[in-house]
């Protein structure tokens, strides 16, 4: 376990040497793809877990930076410390599963630059979070939850177990590539997410006709209303649900009801109280016989 | 249903590795369908577990929490549904998806005081920090992870020693109308989700689709496994259609105009 989320070959302050600058004032960079995987298993262990008001996402960053800083500035005790003070107080927040390509591209720019670099990355790290995180709670959150959510939870309602699986195999793959994103970060710097957010709107358009043709269907399939409620002519009677309802459109009880919901939420309602408003409006409609 | 110690502990751990879990290490975040079915296989009732797990899946799409903000928390109120689902063995699970409903709504407030308790971790760690103790500074982390594993198991271990007598209790003064009405609204909930999910996607532009999938399911009786494979097909044309013409697009701009339009 040590090597993986402690460098093997980690050394105390008074076993490394003290870097030295070049003539330029830059130093030699020292990470190496092996020490960067090792901040992304380790942003991987925090995630957003110390998520604080003060500095929000911050101190998993600076957690997930540890190792990567001790190596950066050896046996330089005190440019690690204020270095590891700015990770622990430069306040960041972007959707942790991607944050590494930004967090990966700022510690480019400290393993060349040490303290003096330290701005610049603070401000490539602010900078770029509204970005990345835009990216990132797409395609980590939304399309997945939509897409893979929605056939894993209806499936689950019908008794069946194989969305489940197929939605833990596919975020297997996502946790994969998570654990070497430092590493690509690193590599490409700051270009990777400014030139990630140009082209993936189109892929993001994409994966929306798929995520709402998912969700138009489960509209229909997994919403379930009816009434039992029948106009009396004499001797004959006519149930509303399959003469009136499902003879316009089928399950339009249950289309009105998401489209209305739909506009509650953008309305600015909070969600409990939707919630509790369908409760609501459920028993009294179960008293009253008009809904079963 | 009685429950034994096996049972007990092995539900309890799983409750606070999921809490954790989800602000964590995320091996399986908001899988609330997983964890439920997990639960109904230790309480020997996979079927039970796997319906409620689904309906509460279908509720919290769209509430994951973004960008720091709270969120009800659906997988505990999925677990806690389960198991009362479980241990009442009775086949309608609608009081247990009330009760845990109202055990989500109640979590977004604890995920407020974890946010506060984490500033007090922030102040803990930055004071190790400060004072160059760094393997204690590492340490101090875990105390976070510590907490959502007993936020996530205490209540577990408590819905489990009382959770058959309480809802015993309950269902014996419960009128038939409200009941009734629970098992309406378990129904009716899975639109929050689908309702909250729209209002992070572009459904004024590609409004089309939801219609398409619509029909695909009303009319044509369609699975949701085959109208996801078509919606693919059209996402991947899209797909390729669109990055032709912008890579053309392109191209010309870099050309500086030395391309004419046919």
């Amino acid at each position: 376990m040590s090597n993986f989320f402690k460098p093997a070959d980690f050394k105390d302050f008074d076993e490394a040497p003290v870097p030295q600058p070049l003539p330029d004032g830059s130093y030699e960079p020292v990470l190496t793809k092996d020490d960067l995987k090792i901040c992304s298993r380790r942003m991987w262990l925090m995630d957003t877990v110390s998520y604080a008001y003060a500095t929000q996402n911050a101190p998993c960053a600076a957690f997930a930076a540890y190792y990567a800083l001790r190596k950066i500035y050896g046996g330089d005790k005190e440019a690690f410390h204020t270095a590891m003070l700015n990770q622990l107080d430069c306040v960041f927040n972007a959707t942790p599963p991607v944050s590494g390509l930004l967090l990966g591209a700022g510690l480019a720019i400290e393993d060349k630059g040490h303290l003096a670099g330290m701005e610049a990355e603070n401000d490539l790290k602010v900078g770029l979070m509204g970005p990345l995180s835009g990216i990132g709670d797409v395609f980590i959150w939304i399309l997945p939850m939509t897409i893979l959510g929605s056939i894993a939870g209806y499936m689950a309602m019908e008794g069946n177990p194989v969305g489940i699986l197929l939605w833990m195999a596919l975020w297997m793959a996502i946790l994969a590539w998570r654990w070497q994103n430092y590493a690509q970060g690193y590599a490409a710097g700051a270009q990777l997410i400014t030139g990630l957010a140009d082209r993936i709107s189109i892929l993001t358009d994409a994966a929306s006709i798929l995520g709402l043709t998912v969700v138009g269907s489960l509209i229909f399939s997994a919403v379930k209303i009816s009434t039992p409620l029948a106009f009396h002519f004499g001797e004959i009677s006519l149930g509303v649900q399959e003469g009136v309802l499902d003879a316009i459109f089928p399950n339009l009880l249950g289309v009105i009801t998401a489209f209305v919901v739909y506009r509650l939420i953008k309305k600015g309602v909070k969600l409990n109280w939707i919630i509790l408003g369908i409760i609501v409006v459920s028993c009294i409609c179960s008293a009253f016989g008009i809904l079963a | 249903m009685e429950v034994n110690v096996f049972q007990f502990i092995l539900i309890v751990f799983l409750a606070g590795f999921r809490a954790m879990d989800q602000y964590s290490t995320q091996l399986f975040p908001f899988q609330h369908a997983l964890m439920c079915w997990l639960v109904g296989i230790v309480l020997g009732d996979p079927n039970t577990g796997l319906i409620v797990g689904g309906t509460i899946q279908l509720m919290s799409m769209g509430a994951a929490g973004l960008g720091g903000s709270s969120a009800p928390d659906y997988g505990m109120a999925g677990m806690v549904a389960t198991v009362l689902a479980c241990i009442t063995g009775s086949s309608d699970v609608s009081v247990g998806l009330a009760v845990g409903v109202a055990v989500a709504m109640l979590y977004v407030q604890l995920d407020v005081i974890f946010k506060i308790y984490n500033s007090w971790v922030f102040s803990v760690i930055r004071k190790h920090a400060i004072a160059g103790e760094y393997n204690k500074m590492l340490r101090s982390f875990f105390l976070s992870h510590i907490y959502l594993f007993l936020q996530g198991a205490l209540p577990m271990a408590i819905v489990l020693a009382f959770g058959q007598a309480a809802i015993d209790s309950v269902l014996a003064i419960m009128p038939a109308w409200f009941t009734g009405g629970l098992t309406i609204a378990a129904g009716i909930l899975p639109v929050t989700g689908f309702a909250m999910l729209l209002t992070f996607m572009p459904v004024n532009k590609f409004y089309a689709f939801l219609i398409a999938g619509y029909v695909l399911a009303a009319y044509l009786n369609l699975g949701v496994l085959p109208i996801a494979l078509l919606g693919a097909v059209v996402a991947i044309e899209y797909f390729r259609l669109k990055s032709d013409k912008s890579f053309i697009a392109a191209d010309v701009v870099q050309n500086g105009g030395e391309l004419e339009d046919e």
